[in-house]
């Protein structure tokens, strides 16, 4: 197959059949939390996008050139959440810098990308998929960067699918135990059976 | 600048003594886990191919892929052990099977898959059912002539079985013809 | 007082119920009964390890790279989970799989680090962390439960329903949102009905 094949399977893969949010469940916390308003769920989304991509990267070199070369695979999880945390802190302290506006709009949620299952899932998972099997050496950092970038347009598309429904789920006349998360859950398993018909679209197992 | 220091120094402290931690229990537990995986290897191959008494496993006859040979007793070659990989709905499946030298299947055991629960995922259930006592050239489903009955509503998931173990199969005994040279 | 504190999280403070924490494993590992088992224990022992160690230490970790030394510690007991079941549990850890690693951005973990083990003293996070511990394997069995019975006819993979063939939709993912919706708003009703 294709160079571009494969991306593209790999594209459709993280964003359609295998969503990270609906799908696979990571990065629930954050997409429960921050889903109520559609600006507040974009520039979550642009941030985790940005973070999974970086993350992706960064990864792969602490993976090929620090983990595999000296044995130490089994320190893979303490070393991935530690670059997670450090990249995070980094990217709060640039946009701080560079746009104090969108820091403080964005306010908590920023060191909350740290705890977002999705940017250290999709850590593991590149690792997992790509790492392992020989090939084109710049082929594995290409994958994973792909799988981040879209993972991370994954996550969006279903935060603002999310914010959307739940908008107007803040003006519908909800029963009292219903209201707030256990009702958003219920549109989010709608959204789900929906996605689940992108099953099969994309084979997995290469 | 003393403050980095302080703080350098204790975070250093602290990931020194997790890592010296870790790498004794890594120590300690790899080897365990290294042998369990091959005892579950071994154990899978005698599932699909119960070895004559006396006999033994050799990898081979092709290197690319994971197969072993099958002897008796008296060395002589009784049969093979394979893996066949194939894509099936919306993952891999990978199966053991034993075939006997004149390509009648002996057994087959489905390591890995990760198919739809209920539907593709019951291919665990039927593989051996499926493969035990069939010769490569049954293996096909009844609607397209065969008589397996496909599993209902996983039809991509049985055919994607189905030929997996086929085409490895037949790989195996091609190889086998050619260095016959017959 | 400790019995309240032990409490707290089962009922009034569940952190999966209430607190909406923990989410991410609270569906993806919740379609058997066993798998909820075995990750409730799992981040359980992370959660009492980590809020013993912390509170121990709590003096010793400058308050400005809290969160750092906090994740050390954290993923240094993920991965000697990791490694455990690796070498002993080879079934729970293919079942598990992603998200026993993932433990160590479980919310709960970290939420409790940060709020209770760094102020409170040694034995009320034990405490603390038991009970939310409990509180959490509560919750996830709890949605366990559902999705096996209703989605595979099997408790803890013995059949029970032989008569009526299982819904598989609820050990799919939609599944998963579905019942833990249900058990949310269930649970708010039983909360409500306790306090008026």
């Amino acid at each position: 197959m294709s160079l571009l094949g494969q991306i593209a399977f790999i594209a459709i893969g993280a964003i359609l059949v295998n969503n990270f949010v609906l799908q696979r469940f990571l990065g629930l916390c954050p997409y429960m939390g921050v889903s109520r308003r559609t600006e507040s769920a974009l520039g979550m989304g642009m941030a985790v996008m940005f973070v999974m991509t970086m993350a992706s990267a960064v990864t792969w070199f602490v993976y090929e050139f620090l983990l595999v070369p000296f044995d130490l695979i089994f320190l893979r999880t303490v070393a991935y959440i530690l670059v997670i945390a450090s990249l995070v802190q980094l990217v709060e302290m640039i946009i701080q810098k560079m746009s104090p506006s969108l820091h403080s709009a964005l306010g908590i949620y920023l060191p909350l990308i740290t705890t977002n299952c999705a940017v250290l899932g999709v850590a593991i998972l590149n690792a997992d998929r790509f790492c392992s099997s020989e090939g084109i050496p710049g082929e594995s950092l290409l994958f994973s960067v792909i799988q981040g970038f879209s993972a991370g347009i994954g996550f969006t598309l279903a935060m603002l699918l999310m914010s959307g429904t739940r908008e107007r789920l803040d003006r519908a006349p909800v029963p009292r135990s219903f209201q707030g998360l256990p009702i958003a859950f219920i549109a989010a398993a709608l959204m789900s059976m929906a996605f689940l018909g992108f099953t099969g679209l994309v084979p997995e197992g290469h | 600048m003393n403050e980095l220091i302080n703080y350098a120094l204790r975070l250093g402290l602290l990931c020194g003594l997790s890592g010296g931690l870790l790498s004794w229990v890594h120590f300690k537990t790899a080897p365990i886990q290294a042998a369990r995986e091959a005892e579950e290897r071994e154990r899978a191959k005698q599932e699909v191919y119960p070895l004559p008494h006396g006999g033994r496993f050799e990898p081979g006859p092709l290197s690319d892929m994971e197969c072993w040979s099958a002897f008796d007793e008296a060395e002589q070659l009784v049969g093979w052990v394979f893996e066949a990989q194939g894509n099936g709905y919306s993952s891999t499946l990978r199966i053991m099977v034993g075939m006997d030298r004149n390509g009648t299947l002996a057994g087959a055991k489905v390591l890995s898959q990760k198919e739809t629960p209920g539907l593709g995922a019951r291919i665990e259930e039927v593989a051996s059912d499926w493969f035990t006592g069939r010769t490569l050239d049954a293996l096909f489903l009844s609607h397209v002539g065969g008589n397996i009955d496909t599993i209902t509503g996983a039809t991509v998931t049985s055919e994607a079985a189905l030929k997996a173990v086929r085409e490895t199969g037949e790989k195996i005994m091609d190889s086998v013809k050619e260095r016959m040279g017959s | 007082m400790n019995a309240g504190e032990f409490t707290k999280g089962i009922v009034r403070e569940n952190p999966v119920f209430v607190l909406a924490l923990g989410l991410c494993p609270a569906l993806a590992v919740t379609n058997s009964v066993q798998n909820a088992a075995g990750m409730g224990l799992a981040a359980s022992f992370v959660l009492l390890c980590s809020n013993l160690f912390i509170s121990l230490i709590k003096g010793f970790i400058p308050s400005r790279i809290r969160i750092p030394c906090y994740i050390v510690v954290i993923a240094s007991f993920v991965v000697l989970v990791e490694l455990y079941l690796g070498a002993y549990q080879p079934a729970l850890d293919k079942s598990l799989g992603l998200f026993v690693p993932l433990i160590v951005v479980n919310c709960v973990i970290l939420g409790r680090a940060e709020a209770f083990a760094s102020r409170k003293g040694i034995a009320s996070s034990i405490w603390d962390a038991l009970g939310m511990g409990l509180g959490f394997t509560l919750a996830l069995v709890a949605t366990a439960v559902v999705r096996e019975v209703l989605g595979n006819g099997t408790l803890w993979n013995r059949a029970i329903l032989s008569n009526m063939r299982p819904a598989l939709i609820m050990i799919l993912p939609p599944g998963a949102l579905l019942s833990l919706g249900l058990l949310m708003a269930a649970f708010n009703w039983i909360r409500e009905r306790g306090t008026s």
